[in-house]
């Protein structure tokens, strides 16, 4: 398996969704939560939707990362993704955050290997400048 | 019945072709042939058409399908929020709501697509939902975002790839009796099934919907002018679309879904609604046309509206249930999104309102009742519920 190539879209974000992206930049993977109650939300949005407070404190999912679930592409439905196939798209789980969950992908995993549940550690990719996108793989594999 | 009743009481459609198929007329022209052909098997004057219903972000806009089709005034103009497939049936619902609180009379639910045209289904696209959060991952287009849900349902209830498969071959079975549809003359087997090209697992090329190009439409009015048409009128005895209220994007989007519906088409509270407004259970229906982009999609859409239990799709479509002529409740009796045509879904209100009349390829003898669902995955997601006058 490998990274996915620099040419992938990677659409702008909405204005309320541009500071999850500052923060990855800064290599730091941040999750909105309410200043108010401390409900954890992702994707951002605008208010708290347990108390509708818009007060935000933004928190950092250094603990655990588990997978959700998981798939390989073997169809690239993108011009950009025809080199890159097979490829993992997962769903990791956060469970110390209100278990909010990303969708990212595993790297260095092999396909057989791979199981729900498994615990995964944040690896940062930058494929083209400006752009820094937080992927997984095996706890533990890191480097 | 009610005068106010909504009924539908015409149904047309155009040819029906692989996407890009279609190259001698635009989509607008499709929409404007099927909405005829549903006024003429009603015997409606189409100047009469007052009403326009669509959903998917469609294209075809009233205004000029009006005017060009000669109407005398137009007294609905309506669409559906959402991009995908989730509000076919809610189309119809919009229609109905219309014409039983007197704002139309004629109130028509049209889908047209000429992909060749206007590009696929779909695709790539940089506006769609929480699209900052999934497109650098690959995650471009449902197969992807969607795999993710079926895979965990495999992981939660034990489904397998076979009973993914039994779905499809269900319904490639039931299109080899409808000569409109794309699949008829190529008949599949398990193995057929099995060899198929993974496109992001465990979906398989044969656990996805067709491409097609071609065009449906439902007119519908109240009984008191339902019931000297042409053709029997078929009730709709509720319809609903929506979701949960914190499904957001769901799996067509972020993945955020709740926890204790993840695996789900989110639509079991919406179900609920829409049998107690029918005053039936799902217990009382004698067959089902569900939304089929993907099987394993299709089979969560079965749980949610009670054809079976939760997590029992797999179990159930494997033991032939949803198999004409013997199962308990055929399921998508003209071959649906996999086998018939990929209408987004309008064609399965097409052929519940077949088998409410007793002219559908694969008539359940007697059938009375019939669910109708659109699109497992987004939300607003929708349904009707369809019976006999
Ligand atoms: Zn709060």
């Amino acid at each position: 398996m490998i990274s996915l190539p620099a040419d992938v879209p990677t659409p702008q974000a909405d204005a309320w969704e541009l500071e999850f992206w500052a923060h990855c930049a800064a290599r730091r993977l941040m999750f909105q939560s309410c200043a108010a109650c401390g409900r954890v939300r992702h994707p951002p949005m605008p208010f708290c939707p347990a108390c509708r407070s818009t007060e935000v404190r933004w928190r950092e999912a250094d603990g655990d990362a588990q997978l959700f679930t998981w798939t390989v592409v073997h169809h690239p439905s993108h011009p950009s993704l025809v080199p890159a196939v097979p490829y993992i798209v997962a769903v990791v789980e956060f469970p110390a955050l209100d278990h909010v969950r990303l969708l990212t992908n595993l790297v260095g995993v092999p396909a057989d290997t791979v199981r729900i549940g498994m615990a995964l550690s944040l690896v940062w990719e930058e494929p083209k400048r400006g752009v820094v996108l937080p992927r997984f793989t095996a706890a533990g594999d890191a480097s | 019945m009610k005068g106010s009743q909504p009924c539908i009481v015409g149904i047309g459609q155009t040819r029906y072709t692989r996407w890009g198929g279609i190259t001698d007329a635009t989509e607008l022209q499709l929409a404007g042939e099927a909405i005829l052909n549903a006024a003429a098997d009603a015997g409606v004057d189409p100047r009469k058409i007052d009403g326009f219903a669509s959903f998917g972000d469609d294209r075809n806009e009233p205004a000029l399908l009006a005017a060009s089709l000669g109407v005398d005034e137009v007294r609905l103009s309506t669409m559906l929020w959402g991009g995908g497939g989730g509000g076919s049936c809610g189309a119809v619902g919009l229609a109905a709501m219309a014409v039983e609180t007197g704002q139309a009379d004629f109130a028509v639910a049209f889908r047209s697509l000429a992909q060749g045209q206007t590009g696929r289904f779909g695709q790539y696209d940089p506006n769609w939902r929480h699209a900052s959060f999934i497109h650098p991952f690959g995650a471009i287009a449902a197969p992807q975002l969607l795999a993710l849900a079926v895979r965990r349902h495999m992981h939660d209830h034990g489904t397998t790839q076979e009973q993914l498969g039994h779905f499809a071959l269900t319904c490639r079975a039931h299109a080899q009796r409808n000569p409109a549809a794309v699949m008829q003359g190529r008949a599949l087997t398990m193995a057929d099934y099995l060899a198929s090209r993974p496109i992001s697992d465990p979906l398989k090329l044969l656990d996805c919907c067709l491409e097609s190009d071609g065009a449906c439409a439902v007119l519908v009015t109240r009984w008191e002018r339902a019931r000297d048409l042409r053709r029997p009128a078929v009730p709709i005895l509720s319809s609903a679309h929506g979701a949960r209220g914190d499904w957001s994007s769901g799996p067509l989007g972020s993945h955020n879904q709740p926890a204790d519906a993840y695996a789900t088409t989110g639509a079991r509270t919406l179900a609920r609604d829409l049998y107690a407004r029918a005053g039936i259970l799902p217990s009382d229906l004698d067959v089902a046309q569900i939304y089929d982009n993907f099987t394993g999609m299709a089979m969560m859409a079965m749980e949610d509206f009670g054809l079976c239990d939760p997590g029992g799709s797999g179990p159930f479509v494997e033991s032939g249930a949803a198999q004409w002529p013997h199962g308990a409740l055929p399921v998508n009796t003209h071959g649906g999104c996999l086998s018939e045509a990929y209408i987004h879904g309008l064609n399965h209100v097409l052929e519940g309102v077949r088998q409410m009349r007793g002219d559908s390829t694969c008539q359940v003898a007697g059938a009375g009742l019939c669910l109708v669902t659109g699109g497992p995955g987004p939300s607003p997601i929708s349904a009707l519920i369809l019976g006999r006058s």
